[in-house]
Order: C-alpha cells, then sequence, then structure tokens
C-alpha cells in the first residue's frame, strides 16, 4: 500500500508538476522559517558545555525593596543569597556569581588587553561543567573560606594565549595581572562562548574576603553583588524546591515588614526561560514566556497552511472524478480522506525533509547573525554555536511535529470536502 | 430476484426548478440475466444505473440487492456492498491515470478486508489475461488504446468477482470493432461466469443482442 501511494503520488506530482513543485518548496519554505526560530530560540535552551545541566538549573538575580516613596533594585548580598537558595531540599548544588565585568589583563612587563571578569563561589564549578585544559577550579580550602593559592584566578584558553603562547600545564602557577592586581593561574578551561549564560566569561576569580553568614536584618544586608544558581538534583521536583524557597523568602519579607520595608524577589528563583523574560514585573514570568513562542510557531505554519490548503483544494478538484470512481468501487469517506492525508504527508515529508536541511545549513553558516547574546553587559569573546545547539533528537523533533502539523492543517478541510463529494456528480456531471 | 427496485422515484431540486428523474420505476432483475437500459438522453437511464449501484439514493422507493434492503444502510455499509456485489463500467473507461494498468484493476481489492496482497496479484493477472491484457500490466491509461482501456475497465469491474456489472454505455467512445470486442467479453462474462449485467446503451443493435430490454421515456419505463 505504502509502495503504491508512493507511485501515485509521483505520478501525480508529474502531471502536474508546477503545483507539485509550488506545493513542496511553500512546505519547505514553511519548515525552513520554523525550524530557523526554533534553533534560534533552542540556543538559549539546549545543553552544551559548561551548561550541560541547563534543564535543571534555577537562577535568581536579584531582589528588590520598597520603602516609603522609593524603592531599590539590587543583586542579592552573599548572606541573603545564602539564605534563601543554600541547601534547598530538592537541589545538589548553590552556587553564586557577580555580573559579567569588565578588566584589563596582562603579565609584567607586556601591554594589557580587555578581558570579561566573572566572580563566582559555592558549587559554580560543580554546577558549569567546564572542560579545564590544565590545572583545577579554585575551591576554598576547607574550614576557613580562604583559597588555597592566593588570589587564585582560572583563565580561558584564548586569554592563556594571549598572555603566555600556551594553553597547558606550563601556564598554571603563573603569574597574572588582573586589573593591576597579581594573581596565579590555577586553570585553563576551554573556549566559552557567550551563549553559554552565566557560565561565560574569560577570567574567573572567586568572591574576596570571608563570606557573611549573619541572617541578614537591616535593609543594607539584602544588597550585594551576588546572583544564584541553584541545580535541582534528579528526580526532584521544581516546584517543590521554589516552595520552599517562597516560604524562606516570606520569613525574610516579614522581619524587613517590621522595619517598614517591602521585600519582593519576583517568583525567583527562575528557570532559563523565565529567567531571560523581562525582569522587574510582579506577574509570573512563566506564563509569558511560552504563549509568545508558541504564537510564532502557529503564525509561521497557519499562513503557508492556508495558502496550501488552497493548492491542495485544487489539486482535488482536478481528481474529483478518481475520488468518485474509488467510491463506486468501494473507497469510504473515511478511507477517501486517509489517502488523500497520506499523499499529502509524503509532499510534506519531502518538503520538512528539505527544509530541515535548509535550515541547518543557513543555521550553520550564519547563525553567529542570529543569535543576540542577551545581556547589557559587553561581552568580548565571539559567539560560537556548539553542534548540541542546532543538532539533536528534539530539534528533529519538532520537525516531524510540524510536519504533521502543516499535513493536517493544509489538507485536512480539503480532504473532508472532498469525501462529501457527491460520487455520482463526481464521475460524470451529467444529468440523464 | 437478484436486483428489486419498488416504486422508485427520484426527483432533483434546486432553488428555482423541481426535476422527476425516475417516477414510480418498478424492475425486477433475475441472477444471470442481461439487461439493456434504452431511451433518449435524460430519460433517466444513467440515474437508475446510479440507484441500483448504490451511488445515489432514490427520493422515495425502496432497492433490494439479493434480498438485502439498503435505504437503511449507512455510508460505510454501502461502500462495502458496493465493493462485493456491484462493478461498474463506464462510458469515459475513468481509469485512474497515475495508476498503471495493474494497481487500477486492483481498486476493489484494496478496498476489501482480508485479501492479502499476493493473493491481489494473483486475481489481477488472471482478470488481465482473462480481457486479454496480461502484457501491458506496467503500463499507464495514457499508453493505452479506447479499446484496451475499456478491457482494463472491465477488468476491474470484475477482479473482485461480483454478481452484477453496471455498465454505462460501456461501447459509447468505442469505433464499431472495439465495441464488438468489448461486448464480446461481457457476453462471455454473462453466459459463462453467469454475470448479472445491466446495459445502458443507445445501439439498439447491441441492446437486441441481451436477454431483456428496459425503455425508459421521461423517467417512466415504458416497456
Amino acid at each position: 500500500m505504502i509502495l503504491r501511494i508512493i507511485r501515485q503520488t509521483v505520478c501525480q506530482a508529474r502531471r502536474q508538476w508546477e503545483m507539485s513543485l509550488v506545493s513542496l518548496f511553500g512546505t519547505a519554505f514553511a519548515i525552513f522559517l520554523v525550524m530557523v526560530v526554533v534553533v534560534v530560540n533552542r540556543v538559549d535552551h539546549a545543553p552544551f558545555p559548561p551548561v550541560s545541566d541547563r534543564a535543571r538549573l534555577l537562577y535568581a538575580r536579584g531582589v528588590d525593596i520598597s520603602f516609603g516613596n522609593g524603592s531599590r533594585s539590587a543583586a542579592y548580598s552573599p548572606a541573603f543569597a545564602m539564605e534563601i537558595y543554600a541547601g534547598l531540599p530538592g537541589s545538589d548544588a548553590m552556587a553564586m556569581y557577580s555580573w559579567l565585568d569588565e578588566c584589563d589583563a596582562a603579565v609584567r612587563g607586556s601591554g594589557a588587553f580587555n578581558v570579561n571578569l566573572r566572580r563566582v563561589g559555592g558549587d559554580y564549578w560543580k554546577i558549569f561543567d567546564f572542560r579545564f585544559l590544565a590545572g583545577a577550579p579554585f575551591r576554598p580550602a576547607a574550614g576557613n573560606r580562604k583559597y588555597d593559592a592566593a588570589t587564585p584566578v582560572v583563565i580561558s584558553e584564548s586569554v592563556a594565549r594571549r598572555l603566555f603562547g600556551s594553553a597547558g600545564d606550563d601556564v598554571v602557577g603563573r603569574e597574572v595581572l588582573i586589573s593591576h592586581a597579581p594573581r596565579k593561574v590555577c586553570g585553563v578551561v576551554a573556549e566559552v562562548t557567550p551563549l553559554a549564560d552565566m557560565a561565560y566569561s574569560q577570567v574567573w576569580i572567586p568572591f574576596e574576603g570571608p563570606v557573611a553568614t549573619a541572617v541578614p536584618v537591616d535593609f543594607n544586608d539584602f544588597y550585594g553583588e551576588c546572583q544564584a544558581v541553584v541545580r535541582i538534583a534528579p528526580g526532584s521536583s521544581l516546584s517543590a524546591v521554589k516552595a520552599e524557597a517562597g516560604r524562606r523568602y516570606e520569613a525574610a519579607a516579614r522581619r524587613l515588614a517590621a522595619g517598614g520595608y517591602e521585600l519582593n524577589i519576583h517568583f525567583q528563583p527562575h528557570t532559563l526561560a523565565e529567567f531571560k523574560s523581562t525582569y522587574g514585573t510582579n506577574s509570573d514570568p512563566a506564563e509569558e514566556t511560552q504563549w509568545r513562542t508558541w504564537l510564532v510557531y502557529a503564525i509561521l505554519l497557519i499562513v503557508p497552511a492556508i495558502n496550501l490548503s488552497g493548492m491542495t483544494h485544487s489539486f482535488l478538484r482536478r481528481r474529483r472524478t478518481e475520488l468518485g470512481v474509488r467510491r463506486a468501487f468501494g473507497s469510504t469517506r473515511g478511507r477517501i480522506i486517509m489517502d488523500v492525508f497520506a499523499e499529502n504527508l509524503l509532499v510534506t515529508l519531502a518538503g520538512s525533509i528539505i527544509g530541515l536541511v535548509a535550515a541547518w545549513i543557513f543555521l550553520w553558516l550564519f547563525v553567529d547573525s542570529f543569535v543576540a547574546v542577551k545581556t547589557w553587559e559587553t561581552v568580548f569573546a565571539s559567539v560560537t554555536v556548539a553542534p548540541a545547539m542546532l543538532f539533536s533528537w528534539s530539534v528533529f523533533g519538532y520537525a516531524v511535529l510540524f510536519c504533521l502539523v502543516l499535513n493536517t492543517l493544509s489538507v485536512g478541510v480539503p480532504a473532508f470536502s472532498a469525501a462529501r463529494m457527491n460520487p455520482v456528480e463526481a464521475i460524470s456531471g451529467r444529468d440523464d | 430476484m437478484l436486483i428489486q427496485l419498488k416504486e422508485i422515484t427520484k426527483v432533483y431540486r434546486t432553488r428555482e426548478i423541481e426535476t422527476t428523474a425516475l417516477d414510480n420505476v418498478n424492475i425486477g432483475i433475475e441472477k444471470g440475466e442481461f439487461v439493456s437500459v434504452m431511451g433518449p438522453s435524460g430519460c433517466g437511464k444513467s440515474t437508475l444505473l446510479n440507484i441500483v449501484g448504490l451511488l445515489d439514493k432514490p427520493t422515495s422507493g425502496s432497492v433490494t440487492i439479493d434480498g438485502e434492503l439498503t435505504s437503511e444502510l449507512s455510508d460505510r455499509a454501502l461502500a462495502a456492498l458496493r465493493n462485493r456485489r456491484l462493478g461498474f463500467v463506464f462510458q469515459s473507461f475513468h481509469l485512474i491515470p497515475t495508476l498503471n494498468v495493474a494497481d487500477n484493476v486492483e481498486l476493489p481489492l484494496i478496498y476489501r478486508k482480508g485479501v492479502s496482497a499476493s493473493e491481489r496479484r494473483r486475481l489481477v493477472e488472471e482478470v488481465l489475461e482473462k480481457v486479454g491484457l496480461s502484457h501491458r500490466t506496467r503500463h499507464m491509461p495514457a499508453q493505452l488504446s479506447g479499446g484496451q482501456s475499456q478491457r482494463v475497465a472491465i477488468a476491474r469491474a470484475i477482479v473482485g468477482s461480483p454478481e452484477i456489472i453496471l455498465a454505462d454505455e460501456p461501447t459509447g467512445n468505442l469505433d464499431s470493432r472495439m465495441g464488438a470486442e468489448v461486448m464480446d467479453i461481457l457476453h462471455r462474462l454473462n453466459r459463462e461466469d453467469g454475470k448479472t449485467i445491466v446495459m445502458v446503451t443507445h445501439n439498439e443493435e447491441q441492446a437486441r443482442q441481451t436477454d431483456r430490454i428496459i425503455r425508459f421515456f421521461d423517467g417512466r419505463q415504458v416497456q
């Protein structure tokens, strides 16, 4: 049966090759557009080193405190970040990191150049799976929070090569001037694309000094330079983790309320998608994020589907005699619909494959122009896209899904219309 | 009685006009009969054939095929009945242009449950042998002559071994020689295989060679 449908579809395409080509390339173009949007969106969500656990991460950017006629928004103090996010039941790691900063990097006796700098702490190196080309990450020495190497620094491969001409073990232990302050290189990591969210930087140093552990009470104790990231343990519930964070937040809010302040953490911690949507509103961004994305997909599919539907209808009108003959020889209406869907699916499938391959080639060549790093910070490294962002089973699954949706939308109405044709009128149209 | 039409009336209604195509027609056709239906254009011959063939429903009256009343059957049941008991031969052949000869002949069998692919192939080869076209199985309809096309259409009509063949002017688009070949095949199907054939025709000569002629005028049976 499948071979017969394929033969018939190919023969039909040859007989009406102009319309078939338009239909094929219309489908391919629709799938191409949708897949470009999917992949560009996916770049924000796809797991790749060092953000392989993206799906399990929750982010917290900062806090708003309102008072009298004013308010202030800023990142967390380490103590407040720890109070809310450290040791949440259902999480297996928590880290802190600063905003991406700029600084000079140099070795003594040579010129300095700008690099991106990030301060990090907690389980940062555990949460983000960096590939160390040499050395190891800085870790606090047991018991006293001071690092086992004086003022350590981790640098990226490109920075290492620019400073030392090498990114190997010979770089570990060497001195580098970060904003004119000497530091010892403890590790070199493979280059990180700016698409890697909070894992991106070119130079990483620890938060300096002891971390305040006292529960913040005063208004100013809540602010600092820390953002937080929590990793959900496998099998744990995201909503349970968020609920516990919410309870801790309410306890902190009650402390502040006693002093006439209103605390707002805007439903944090957020998933990555929520984190990248609008910040600063009081609505739950989870609701805003998904529907907009699917609306774009729907528009990109429905518009070509309507055009393709018209063409399919025209195709089927030319075949009304054939459909009448099929009814005469025992085909039911349901069978007519199924056959039409199956024939159209072949065309849609062929168009989808063409569209998907075209999208991959296009993105492989031009993705850097399409993918923007969503941050207001200055980024010095080039945007690169890992193959894992573009090629994956989920991307292929999206393509198949959209192919089926497009097929259904473009052929549904014409197929039902064809099935309801009166077979007598369809066969001859004579009145006798 | 294999086919029984009782008080069949068919009225076509549009917003402005009402046309009575058939008016109180009563016909019985025995198993194994070869019946011609004749009359001037517009007298209701093809309408009658469409109703017998369960492609159209009468406005009133009943159609019984081998004792089975068809008026209350669902669309699915009617399709199954057409597939098992009826075969159609059209004046314009109506072969599906995108299927080759074998696929065209196989058409009724793909809508029948329980027939394996190998069995379908065997039956197709058998009927094509019968109509003398076994050497054309892979040809497309556009590559056939009129006579060959009609022979393929006959093969398609009989491949599922239906008891009844309905032929709507089967030689209307053929020259006399091809027409004679087609009629020869129909007569053989009737004599040798016992098929009941109802044929609409304008050809008096061909009609005289059948068992009975039913004549129509203005939607009424006149003879």
